[in-house]
């Protein structure tokens, strides 16, 4: 895989926004490279989410979206489906149809002829899928039947089953408990890693991001506000500014970074 | 790129994320073994395919319920016909007398066939419409398009009209087809107005039902007494007014709309796990909807046009589908018309049944037993 400087993810200009009023106008983020895992976080209506949904090419984006130096957005749909994996907010609704099933329509639906000369049986691409993330056991039981957390954990075996070179998560932990939290952090980590995705995460737990992330974006109002590695982009300052909140960063007895929160300005 | 299913040395990973309330095979076995992995997967995929075996098995088992409905929808009826007179009219209609023959060349063979045809073609478009506008609630009657369909056979019917210079008994089809299909086209461009798209034309529909339900009635009020009768029967709706002709022009319509509908089905499944997800899968959604909206509208047009309104087929048909073979589309469609076939062909077998010499409107039928179920229907959705 191509993974020199050049390889990656550039956001210049971008506007995003539903009728008239802008959520986001003219963003640039510093390019995202291959192999990295950036988390989105920001305070709610800051237009993460917006952001996510418009580079996933499901917003009226304007502006200029490259992977590798290819201007995503003039691709035919099919072609810039299999590159882009997106999860959205909203959990899978409880339905009767097995997980598996689920993400097989993942890599049958949409995508044309070519997604299947490509890479074999899709039921064998999806169980894989699904053992990666490690919810193998959940194969044939129907999302009607699970939880709202093993939703989630579907939810996002169909957006990575076309092992897309981006993957943008929106909250993909909201729903899950402490120890799955880790777990398909560590995952999606591992995913953007062994396959160099350029993956990018919103998230409210800033603790959690700062753990797996290797970068921060932070918005408010819709525009960057800062951007880096977890502990030079985290600071107090920067929580008051952003969040206004009164907190502490700290870091803990293993090393990791930590916030306290002590009140709301 | 490869990414193999083999447990990771990781302690964390695959093996370890177990459902709470169901024991892997992983966990029963050696842990981690290199075999068991692959053991899964096949376990897995023969779970797969054992669900897809049990809804292939129950579409060869509608197939065969249909087949025993129509034939019992031919063999009762007032005339006394025996199943051997029946089968011989059948196999050389020329060695039977002449009104054996008759009765089952043109009344018992078309009335089922319509009943079975009627049927599918209100199954499928009712689990379209639903899963196109995301409403349980859709249907070809909640949308309108009946009601709309009865405003063009009332208007035929009351002022004698006869577009396109047509013979009387095409006109009023011809005209009840021309105001439901416009219908549609007119709430699609309606709702493509609106920014809320969805829901905005299940509203518009259900608007447009009770202007519709106006228009039908201030045409009674203005129609000569023997007209009345004839404007009231058509609102009922019933496979009495089927012919050959009209039979073929439904089942070849049918025939080349069902291979469109086929083969949007993944898409279709995708888009019940949300809109953003089946967009993001490369799912041209709105391009779905409209050729969807506009396929099935064409046929359930016509079918309302040549038998009435008939309620609840469509509404009904794709829940007990559901209920019976899940969200593959690949399955729910076909067994949704299958389902409405069934429906619809029992309903005429008891049309013909409840008062004996008379076939009462199978439109009434379905609505008397479409009513409790509806109610159920509610009832289940606020669990």
């Amino acid at each position: 895989m191509d993974q020199d400087i050049s390889s990656g993810l550039v956001v210049e200009g971008v506007s995003l926004g539903y009728g008239r009023t802008p959520i986001i106008r003219d963003l640039t983020l510093p390019a995202l490279r291959r192999g990295t895992l950036t988390a989105l976080i920001g305070p709610n209506g800051a237009g993460k989410s917006t952001l996510l949904r418009g580079l996933a090419g499901l917003g009226n984006l304007t502006g200029s979206v490259r992977l590798d130096g290819e201007e995503l957005h003039r691709l035919p749909r099919a072609e810039r489906a299999m590159l882009l994996g997106f999860m959205p907010q909203s959990l899978p609704p409880p339905i009767s149809l097995s997980v598996l099933e689920s993400v097989v329509g993942s890599l049958r639906a949409g995508t044309g002829a070519s997604s299947h000369s490509r890479a074999g049986d899709p039921v064998r691409r999806a169980y894989a899928t699904l053992a990666d993330i490690g919810i193998a056991e959940l194969a044939n039981r129907e999302l009607s039947a699970l939880s709202g957390g093993q939703r989630q954990l579907a939810s996002l075996a169909q957006a990575v089953a076309r092992r897309p070179a981006v993957l943008m998560l929106d909250e993909p932990t909201s729903a899950l408990d402490l120890r799955h939290q880790t777990v398909v952090m560590r995952e999606v980590a591992r995913l953007t890693r062994e396959h160099g995705l350029v993956t990018i995460v919103v998230m409210h737990d800033i603790a959690l991001a700062a753990r797996h992330a290797d970068q921060i974006a932070v918005l408010r109002g819709g525009a960057l506000r800062a951007f880096g590695i977890p502990r030079e982009a985290i600071t107090a300052r920067l929580l008051a500014d952003v969040y206004d909140i009164d907190a502490r960063v700290e870091t803990c007895s293993r090393g990791s970074l930590q916030i306290i929160v002590d009140h709301a300005l | 790129m490869r990414r193999s299913p083999e447990p990771k040395p990781d302690p964390m990973s695959a093996s370890d994320l177990s459902s709470a309330n169901r024991p892997s095979i992983r966990r029963s076995e050696a842990p981690s073994s290199g075999g068991s992995a692959a053991v899964d997967m096949d376990v897995a995929i023969a779970g797969h395919r054992r669900r897809m075996v049990r809804r292939v098995v129950l579409l060869v088992a509608f197939t065969l319920a249909m087949l025993a409905a129509g034939l019992a929808d031919v063999v009762t009826g007032p005339s006394g016909l025996t199943l051997h007179d029946l089968w011989r009219a059948v196999l050389a209609p020329g060695e039977v007398d002449r009104t054996t023959a008759v009765i089952v060349w043109t009344v018992r063979l078309p009335y089922a066939v319509m009943a079975l045809l009627v049927g599918a073609v209100l199954g499928l478009s009712g689990v379209e419409m639903q899963t196109i506008l995301d409403n349980p609630l859709a249907s070809p009657f909640t949308l309108g398009l009946s009601s709309a369909a009865a405003v063009g056979a009332s208007l035929a019917i009351v002022f004698h009209l006869a577009p396109f210079g047509l013979p009387e008994s095409w006109a009023v089809p011809t005209l009840a087809f021309l105001f439901a299909f416009g219908s549609v086209l007119l709430l699609q461009a309606m709702a493509r107005l609106a920014p809320a798209g969805r829901e905005t034309l299940v509203l518009l529909g259900i608007a447009l039902v009770f202007s519709c339900h106006a228009l039908v009635a201030l045409l009674q009020l203005i129609a000569p007494e023997d007209v009345l009768q004839q404007l009231v029967f058509w609102t009922l709706g019933s496979v009495t007014r089927a012919t050959w002709e009209k039979i073929g022009v439904l089942a070849a319509i049918f025939a080349l709309v069902m291979p469109f509908s086929m083969a949007a089905a993944w898409s279709m499944t995708v888009l019940r796990l949300g809109e953003d997800r089946a967009l993001s899968f490369g799912v041209d959604v709105r391009r779905l909807r409209y050729a969807s909206l506009i396929r099935v509208s064409l046929i359930s047009s016509i079918a309302v046009a040549f038998v009435g309104p008939i309620g609840f087929i469509g509404l009904v048909g794709p829940h007990i589908a559901r209920m019976l073979v899940g969200e593959d589309q690949r399955f729910l469609l076909p067994t949704s018309a299958m389902v409405g076939a069934l429906l619809l062909s029992l309903a005429s077998v008891a049309s013909k049944a409840i008062m004996p010499g008379i076939i009462v409107p199978v439109g009434i039928v379905t609505a008397l037993v479409g009513v409790p179920a509806f109610v159920l229907l509610i009832l289940r959705q606020r669990r």
